[in-house]
């Protein structure tokens, strides 16, 4: 167990690597330059030509990439914002409890609503629980979540007034963000355990458990539940990474003061060391995230672990 | 002849079995009526005089017979600019779509024909792409070219060719040990006509039912830039940059917030809808 998770922790380099390749990338494609981002357009000619030389913007495209690799490695530097002077990462670390909050709090409420709903419209099929759980799943995936949001200010906030609309200083101000960034992902969970748990509760082993003599709601939970969690882990994996991508709109739309916001505040100023590092950093937590994902995955099923090792014993063996 | 009708057979088949879902058939009919408006919209209503024009006696006007859905801030109908939103919108999805499924057949095929090597070497490239959740890297691509809506289909479409690429990939690799193929093999067809005549009509029902999902995710995406200011530029209409406009007004004119955002939804569940019949419908095995 040790050592898959070991290798999936050296896999990972590879893959933040290559992130930070595609979004250096992507950034280098933006036009103007970063003197002129620093001084202002007002600045002369060969200040701003000496500041860009200074900064490198004149190398190569893998120089520079190099470079910025390099400062990571050698002194965590990931450069300084263009708008503030200060290094890009002070404001990311500011601001991560919000957004770490939001999400964590959309995700946990996600999992509680889903799961439960997901088993009993499986369970009792074609129920009126049932059709009413698909057909609201469905719109909920369905539902631009930035507009479900927007919805919820108008009732809650600006008709109804009980709720505040924008900033984040108390728990009520949560409320809204949250449940709104979780409703999708709470949908994608009530339709992927619906489906998982139909196709369980008509396997061999719970006709079995039944014929035992198991009360049904130990078949249920015991016998076809646990065989169900292991699609819904990877979906709720996988979701983390649209709720990653979904703070930024709703933060957007809230004020709040999160890593979302700032990599949007940064796009509109051109901060381009502060874009760079604010999307790294969120692909960094949803690498990390899947990691977590596959190590919950071998733990709960030892399936898992046993293909993996025979995988790699076949294949010495061929080799 | 032979084959032709076989094949015809096949697809009645399938739209018989599509038939039997009633939310499927509901889902296939509101998108029938939504492109209906989108792609009738210049006969329906005037683009240069109701969408563009601002007419400021008539601002922020509530539904009436002569504005379905209200006027904006600047005395324009709503309906009309909905409407036209719709048809830029399922535009780009749809150009977008098509030209990241074309990326993702070729290079999924060519990895999971020839295996080895070359598809370690693409899917690795692969997985750096997907340690970037989707909309942040259209939002890093759409932020870096800037706005306008060639750059966000652009945006749009590298966004998605990692994912498809996967599900091209592996819908491949399952016909790929079929023994059909290697019978194809024996008798000496070459690599392009295995992957052209065997393999590919033998996976297109996954793809196809992939690229309607993908289509109401793109839309969700592009409405959700086009609010954050990097879409299409003013005034030309889009649902999303609408939502972002009637913000500000949502008090007193919630209609202006309500409809566009209604019909990217009605967008989405038509076509997620309709992509899950189509999924039952192609692989009955599927359907418990």
């Amino acid at each position: 167990m040790l050592k898959f998770i070991l290798k999936r922790i050296l896999l990972l380099f590879p893959v933040l690597l290559g992130v930070s390749f595609i979004v250096f990338t992507i950034m280098s494609f933006t036009p103007g330059d970063p003197a002129t981002a620093i001084l202002g357009t007002g600045a002369s000619a060969e200040d701003i030509e000496r500041l860009n030389r200074e900064l490198g913007h004149f190398d190569p495209f893998l120089v520079r990439y190099g470079n910025y690799i390099r400062g990571i490695v050698t002194e965590l530097d990931f450069g300084s914002s263009f708008r503030t002077r200060q290094p890009v990462f002070d404001e990311i670390f500011a601001r991560f409890p919000t957004t770490l909050r939001i999400a964590i709090g959309a995700i946990i409420l996600a999992i509680i609503i889903g799961i439960p709903i997901g088993v009993v419209s499986a369970v009792k099929q074609y129920s009126i629980f049932d059709i009413t759980g698909t057909v609201v799943a469905m719109f909920m995936a369905s539902v631009p979540q930035f507009w479900l949001a927007l919805m919820a200010i108008l009732v809650f906030s600006l008709h109804l007034g009980l709720l505040p609309s924008t900033g984040i200083d108390t728990y009520r101000h949560y409320i809204m963000p949250v449940v709104t960034l979780s409703l999708p992902t709470a949908a994608n969970i009530i339709r992927l355990t619906r489906t998982t748990m139909l196709e369980i509760i008509r396997q061999d082993y719970i006709r079995t458990a039944r014929a035992k003599g198991a009360s049904e709601f130990n078949v249920i939970m015991k016998h076809g539940f646990r065989n169900a969690m292991m699609p819904v882990i990877t979906t709720i994996g996988i979701n983390f990474g649209f709720l990653l991508g979904g703070t930024v709109l709703i933060e957007a739309i809230f004020a709040i003061p999160g890593v979302g916001t700032l990599t949007i505040n940064s796009i509109r100023t051109m901060d381009i060391p502060q874009t760079t590092a604010s999307v790294l950093f969120l692909a960094f937590i949803y690498v990390i995230m899947m990691l977590v994902v596959d190590v919950l995955y071998a733990y709960i099923d030892p399936r898992i672990r046993s293909k993996y090792m025979t995988q790699k014993k076949v294949k010495t063996v061929g080799a | 002849m032979e084959p032709r009708k076989k094949k015809r057979s096949i697809i009645a088949d399938i739209w018989h079995r599509f038939k039997k879902n009633k939310t499927a058939v509901g889902g296939l009919l509101m998108l029938c009526i939504l492109l209906f408006f989108a792609i009738f919209a210049d006969f329906i209503s005037d683009y240069d005089t109701r969408a563009i024009h601002h007419n400021s006696q008539n601002r922020l006007q509530q539904p009436s017979m002569d504005n379905f859905f209200g006027t904006d801030e600047f005395g324009r109908d709503i309906f009309t600019r909905v409407i036209f939103g719709m048809r830029n919108s399922l535009s780009m999805a749809l150009s977008a779509t098509a030209a990241s499924l074309l990326i993702a057949i070729v290079v999924g095929s060519i990895a999971a024909f020839y295996g080895g090597l070359l598809d370690s070497f693409i899917m690795r490239i692969l997985d750096m792409f997907m340690g970037l959740p989707m909309i942040l890297l259209a939002i890093a691509i759409s932020a870096s070219l800037g706005p306008g809506g060639g750059n966000l289909v652009l945006a749009m479409t590298i966004s998605q060719v990692p994912s498809f690429t996967r599900i091209t990939r592996s819908a491949i690799l399952n016909i790929v040990g079929q023994e059909y193929i290697e019978a194809a093999k024996s008798y000496g067809s070459n690599d392009a006509e295995i992957i052209y005549q065997h393999i590919l009509p033998n996976a297109i029902g996954v793809i196809i039912v992939q690229a309607t999902m993908a289509v109401s995710t793109t839309i969700l995406s592009i409405a959700a830039l086009s609010y954050l200011g990097l879409g299409i530029a003013p005034p030309a209409p889009e649902l999303g940059s609408m939502l972002s406009d009637g913000r500000e007004f949502m008090r007193h004119s919630p209609n202006m917030v309500i409809f566009p955002g209604l019909t990217i939804a009605l967008i989405a569940l038509s076509l997620n809808l309709f992509g899950d019949g189509l999924r039952d419908a192609l692989d009955p095995r599927l359907k418990n």
